[in-house]
């Protein structure tokens, strides 16, 4: 699950307490199970112990509702690192797919790499599934055919995604 | 649908709707002069009726008047054939403006009765138009030529009702065209398709065909059995050809276009397919061909009889005459290229995507432009050809069978040689038209053509 | 790509056009390998046939250079261009390409009787391409006939008759159902794989795109992005 990733994500637009991550969170995900407020105190938790995160200043009366964390300089790389990687689409589930580009979409730059990473990978895993398919028995090519199908909802939902970011961001030249 | 909600669907309102209509009132009123001229020649009675002096003796002369008034009269044939084809013009827009009425809510009645507002208003207009139109012919041909040799004589008060009736005739028979024209209009979920018609000749043809030859044999035997019918004959003969040229017209143009796909090549291919795919329309200028090429063959043959004649008087008078009729076939014939020309470019406009679809093949403008030129020349070499030879041929052939002279096969070597003359005359005029829309073939196979809607 | 230049067999480079006062295209730059398949998508409006259109040298661009099977079409005429394609490049569109006024097995046979074959032959092979093009329809019915699947059929029969060593291909199952595209696709990939032919498949859909080896994303007449997919 990328939850730890994803709570790196909603610090990067600056430090915050694990209230306005959780607030954050389900502002992200309107339509989502609202994040638990001992997930996120868990998950910050484990994070400033890896060296992701870091305290950057208590209230007295210290607990956790009163900290407010900060991503730290690794943080920042695991985040990049994160998010320079498509979903993996052969194992990830589709939320995790949504998960990722939301995050990318909302935590500041261009998303168009990103999206056009997400999009080649879509696209492989749909040629790899196609390829196979001529020699399967008739069950076997529908039960491809299904992931052929979620695989391109997706696509088209992140065609919308640029489209709509289009005019935000103009258009990059890459090439050969 | 109300009329008046005919009328205002029907009022053309694009450049390209109104230069239709220009076509078929101006065809219509040039139609109409025609004819009213050709019933002042044939109403015409010798004596004092306001004719005026100055009048020809072709005119004046009881033997000879109806044979001028079916010359005029059958030069409403080529006009009134151009008229037909402008109202076919622009086809396929049309059936898709048809086709949105109709997905409006309108009904077919609705939309057969908006193409007969559109054709017959036109026509009507023509019609109209058909009045001052007679008296510029008038001044043409019976003020202007010089003493003796007026052709028209003056109009009279009793020409104001013949116009009346042209002028109701005109908006009922273009009224009646169009609503025939239109068709019935499928609408499909993705498209407009007209319904397929059949491109094979009529069920009613070989029935015209026969009624026509028979008519034309009576013409042409009947004066020999019975003297007195001279006039009616010539008027029953003109009937007949008229009958057999129109059934003939299209079974020609499919039979050249099958010729044609048999050659080798893939420009004789696409020309010969082009005909065989739709023969009706090209088989119409056809028609109006061989009755050209019918009446040069007669003038020839009557000619060359005359002149190979002993001590024939007033060979000035007759030479005039038949160099007039000469004229007057290569009016009508001019008419007919001009009606190919228009039938062209129409074609053209409506296969604008096969068109473009083919230069992406591989297919360039010099080549469609010589599959035009092709196509053009298999229409009009053989039905001017096949006239010249009828024509000469039949006055040419009782005397060929009962009494061989040397004049009766100098006719026919004549009408041979004119036959050759008016061939090549046609072959040239086919090049020159397709020569003109180079342009037009140039348009429709831009590929801007290729994209969608 | 790693092609040497004289092996490719197409070449795009800085290629602009408008129609108008719209501008389609601004610096394109495509590169396709020999039996290569590479698609082209990105959403409508974005210049994509227009892409097709002056690779095959039915437009000329007006700006940028475009080499066809080692060919700099700006150097030849258009007659010479026409041969080019004519001769060594197939082309299947959307709808409507077929000839109305021929026979299925003219309109098939035709690109061999443009390039001087004689008819007999011409129409042999004609027949031949159609039988593996699985069409049903007898051979002397005309377009009109014809189902929109059975029409593509038969318009990708005639651009393989030539055997040409590039296909373009514009949205060619944009009006099939899934099924009828899937075949057809199968039919025109197989066929280009067998004849060692490159191809450029223009497409908006998906999972048409996810077949070729390489996609190359277009939005409003520039190049998005590329992805290698095998």
């Amino acid at each position: 699950m990328a939850l730890p990733e994803l709570v790196l994500s909603l610090l990067r637009r600056g430090p915050a307490h694990g209230y306005d991550v959780k607030r954050d969170h389900d502002g992200w995900f309107p339509d989502g199970r609202p994040l638990a407020y001992g997930q996120v105190y868990a998950t910050l938790s484990r994070l400033e112990r890896q060296g992701l995160v870091t305290v950057q200043e208590t209230r007295s009366g210290g607990g956790p509702q009163r900290t407010v964390y900060a991503l730290t300089e690794p943080g920042e790389q695991r985040v990049e690192a994160w998010l320079a990687e498509p979903a993996d689409v052969a194992s990830s589930s589709a939320d995790e797919i949504v998960r990722k580009t939301v995050a990318a979409l909302r935590s500041g730059g261009d998303p168009g790499p990103f999206l056009g990473r997400q999009r080649a990978a879509h696209l492989r895993r749909m040629r790899e599934l196609t390829e196979g398919a001529a020699d399967d028995d008739l069950v076997a090519r529908l039960a491809r055919d299904h992931l052929v199908a979620h695989l391109d909802a997706d696509l088209r939902w992140l065609d919308l995604a640029v489209d709509r970011l289009a005019d935000t961001y103009p258009t990059q030249e890459a090439g050969p | 649908m109300k009329p008046a909600t005919a009328v205002l669907l029907a009022w053309p309102t694009a450049a390209a709707d109104r230069g239709r209509v220009a076509l078929i009132a101006a065809a219509t009123a040039v139609a109409g002069a025609f004819l009213l001229a050709a019933v002042r020649i044939a109403r015409f009675s010798g004596r004092d009726d306001g004719g005026g002096d100055g009048l020809a003796r072709y005119v004046t002369e009881p033997g000879l008047r109806p044979g001028v008034a079916v010359a005029v009269g059958l030069l409403v044939v080529p006009v009134l054939a151009l008229g037909v084809q402008a109202l076919r013009v622009g086809s396929v827009a049309r059936d898709r403006r048809m086709a949105s009425l109709r997905l409006a809510g309108a009904t077919p009645r609705a939309v057969r009765a908006v193409a007969a507002a559109e054709a017959g208003g036109a026509a009507l207009a023509g019609g109209l138009a058909a009045g001052p139109a007679y008296l510029a012919l008038w001044v043409l041909l019976g003020v202007l030529p010089p003493g003796g040799l007026a052709l028209l004589p003056a109009p009279t008060p009793v020409d104001a009702v013949a116009w009346a009736g042209v002028a109701l005739l005109a908006a009922v028979g273009g009224a009646l065209a169009g609503a025939a024209v239109q068709g019935r209009v499928v609408v499909e979920a993705l498209g407009v398709r007209r319904r397929a018609s059949s491109n094979r000749p009529g069920r009613l043809n070989p029935a015209v065909l026969v009624t026509g030859g028979v008519l034309v044999v009576a013409g042409t035997v009947g004066p020999v059995v019975e003297a007195r019918a001279g006039a009616m004959a010539i008027y029953i003969m003109m009937v007949g050809i008229l009958l057999s040229a129109f059934a003939v017209g299209p079974r020609l143009v499919g039979l050249s276009g099958r010729l044609l796909s048999r050659r080798a090549g893939a420009e004789a291919l696409l020309a010969g397919a082009r005909l065989t795919a739709d023969p009706r329309s090209s088989g119409r200028v056809a028609a109006v061909l061989v009755i050209c090429g019918v009446a040069l063959g007669v003038d020839a043959a009557l000619a060359v009889d005359f002149l190979t004649q002993r001590g024939s008087t007033d060979k000035g008078f007759y030479l005039t005459g038949f160099a007039l009729v000469a004229l007057g076939v290569l009016v009508g014939a001019c008419v007919a290229v001009l009606t190919l020309l228009v039938g062209a470019a129409d074609g053209l406009l409506d296969a604008r995507r096969p068109l473009a679809t083919l230069t992406a093949l591989g297919v360039d403008q010099p080549l469609l432009s010589r599959v035009l030129a092709r196509q053009l020349a298999a229409v009009a070499v053989p039905a001017v050809v096949v006239g010249v030879l009828i024509g000469g041929g039949m006055p040419a052939l009782p005397f060929l069978l009962v009494d061989p002279t040397g004049r009766a096969i100098l006719t026919v070597v004549f009408t041979v040689a004119t036959a050759v003359v008016a061939g090549l005359a046609a072959f040239v005029a086919a090049r020159l038209t397709a020569r003109l829309l180079r342009a037009h073939v140039r348009a429709a196979t831009d590929p801007e053509n290729l994209r969608v809607a | 790509m790693s092609e040497s230049h004289d092996r490719l067999v197409l070449e795009l480079n800085g290629v602009e056009h408008a129609y108008r006062r719209t501008v389609a295209l601004r610096g394109v730059g495509l590169e396709v390998g020999p039996e290569e398949v590479v698609a082209v998508t990105g959403p409508s409006g974005c210049g994509k046939s227009t892409l097709l259109h002056i690779a095959a040298g039915i437009l000329r661009p007006q700006a940028g250079a475009v080499r066809l099977l080692g060919e700099d079409l700006d150097a030849l005429g258009e007659a010479a261009r026409t041969r080019l394609r004519r001769e060594r490049v197939g082309i299947v569109l959307q709808f409507g390409q077929l000839v109305p006024d021929l026979s299925l097995l003219d309109n098939v046979a035709l690109p061999l009787l443009l390039a001087g074959e004689e008819r007999a032959k011409a129409r042999g092979d004609a027949a031949v391409w159609l039988e593996r093009a699985g069409l049903d329809a007898p051979l002397g019915s005309s377009p009109a006939e014809l189902s929109g699947g059975q029409a593509q059929r038969v318009a990708v029969a005639r651009a393989l008759v030539t055997e040409p060593a590039l296909l373009l291909a514009d949205e060619p199952t944009g009006s099939m159902d899934t099924k009828g595209g899937e075949h057809l696709l199968d039919l025109l990939l197989g066929a280009a794989r067998e004849r060692g032919a490159a191809v450029v498949l223009v497409t908006h859909d998906n999972v048409v795109a996810a077949r070729a080896d390489r996609e190359v994303r277009l939005r409003d007449g520039a190049v998005e992005a590329e992805a290698v997919l095998r």
